[in-house]
């Protein structure tokens, strides 16, 4: 039987702290992914999910259930990027470089029959998007990991930062477009 | 959030972006789709946009992350948490006789408090309350470690009582379980003995055909070889 995030949220309230990890298990790949992809390094992504999960935990009781508990969620693992991005500005760029250079950081689904062209190809298109997403200012940037990987509706993302729906969809807009612009310059020094 | 307005509505020349984005991302109404696929057969502008857009979100699919990795969360258990893990870890008896033992030293605790006193007569237990009840004559009030001694006696009774209680109730269980046990496996004896029974009957009456098969192919040599039907002595 699958419960539902109030119900596990009022198990644990209730004392049931192993509870707990039912919603840790639900939502730690979709808070690692968003995290992973607005902050570009795999340490500082595994960081704030742990951070946000325990931020979570300890202010359990002042979620209140007037937001959907993966907003709330969502908030709080944004909130701990940017202030991880305002410390680290200067060496995410540094580090984004050494990742791409290695191809470590690179985790694409192996389905074992693509040509080596091929996956070394789409490698580099990864590379390509990944450069071109954390060039984007982090309004932006947020906005479209929100909507592209994690499919999130325009009222969710809204509802995540507390802005008008329209106010989501120019900044996707602008940053589809910029977006655009990046990856065709990069096509064009290959 | 002005600005970023004025950014959108610049690039947007025929007031329906907002739209292309509801109608790219699949969020769109049935009446807002017609409406803007409408739109889209004038509007060459947003035909090419939406290519565009299209291209990228292309793009940015190409991206996609394996397995994250689990995250590794240790949530602190609060001191009650663990104090009602431990006392979980006795069985039922323990922990009843436990607690009718604290509540027996609490009710103690807090008639003593209340001016009640406990008195020993002729071997009786009595209990006086001090306002309202008076002491039995020539009782005498009793010192704390009598108390204490009276306390841990009444515990032991409890929890005496509490362990045959328990003990009684395993070996009945254990009574119950061995009479299961013993039922199913004189119904499993049973059912095998007759499935035995049904084996055998089919195989006797296998070999009886069999024999019967085998008489009349000895038969047929046998007459056979006394013809020479062949005619030529093989």
């Amino acid at each position: 039987m699958e419960f539902s995030d109030d119900q596990i949220i009022e198990r644990t309230l209730a004392g049931e702290t192993d509870a707990f990890s039912l919603l840790v298990r639900k939502w730690e790949r979709p808070i690692y992914g968003l995290s992973l992809r607005m902050l570009g390094r795999d340490e500082d992504a595994r960081d704030v999910c742990q951070e946000t999960f325990l931020a979570a935990f300890r202010n359990l009781r002042k979620f209140r259930g007037e937001a959907k508990f993966s907003s709330w969620l969502y908030r709080i693992a944004l909130n701990a990027c940017h202030s991880r991005l305002r410390k680290q500005s200067a060496m995410v760029e540094q580090s984004l470089d050494e990742e791409d250079d290695s191809g470590r950081k690179f985790e694409i689904a192996d389905d074992g029959l693509e040509s080596l062209f091929e996956r070394l190809q789409r490698d580099q298109r990864a590379a390509m998007v990944r450069r071109a997403l954390q060039a984007l200012p982090t309004e932006m940037r947020q906005v479209i990991i929100m909507k592209e990987y994690e499919e999130l509706t325009f009222a969710e993302i809204a509802e995540i930062l507390q802005i008008p729906v329209s106010t989501v969809k120019s900044r996707l807009y602008t940053g589809l477009h910029q977006m655009g612009a990046r990856l065709e310059k990069m096509r064009g020094l290959l | 959030m002005n600005s970023e307005k004025n950014k959108f509505d610049s690039m947007n020349d025929c007031g329906r972006k907002e739209d292309l984005l509801t109608y790219l991302y699949g969020e769109a109404n049935a009446t807002e789709r017609a409406s803007f696929e409408r739109h889209l057969d004038g509007c060459g502008a947003c035909r090419d946009e939406l290519a565009e857009l299209g291209r990228v979100r292309d793009d940015l699919g190409a991206w996609q992350l394996g397995l994250g990795p689990r995250a590794e969360i240790v949530l602190r258990r609060s001191r009650l948490d663990l104090a009602r893990e431990l006392i979980g870890m006795f069985p039922v008896w323990v922990r009843g006789a436990a607690f009718a033992g604290a509540a027996a030293a609490m009710l103690l605790v807090s008639l003593s408090m209340a001016g009640t006193r406990i008195s020993l007569k002729d071997g009786d237990f009595a209990i006086n309350f001090g306002a309202t009840g008076n002491p039995a004559p020539g009782a005498q009030p009793l010192p704390s470690q009598e108390i204490e001694r009276t306390v841990q006696n009444a515990m032991a009774v409890e929890r005496e009582k509490m362990e045959s209680r328990y003990n009684a109730q395993l070996a009945s269980f254990k009574d119950q379980l061995d009479a299961d046990y013993q039922a199913k496996l004189r119904s499993a004896s049973a059912e095998q003995q007759s499935q035995l029974k049904l084996t055998r009957a089919a195989l006797q009456q296998e070999m009886r055909r069999f024999n019967r098969q085998n008489t009349s192919i000895r038969s047929f040599f046998a007459r056979d070889d006394g013809n020479d039907s062949w005619g030529d002595g093989r």
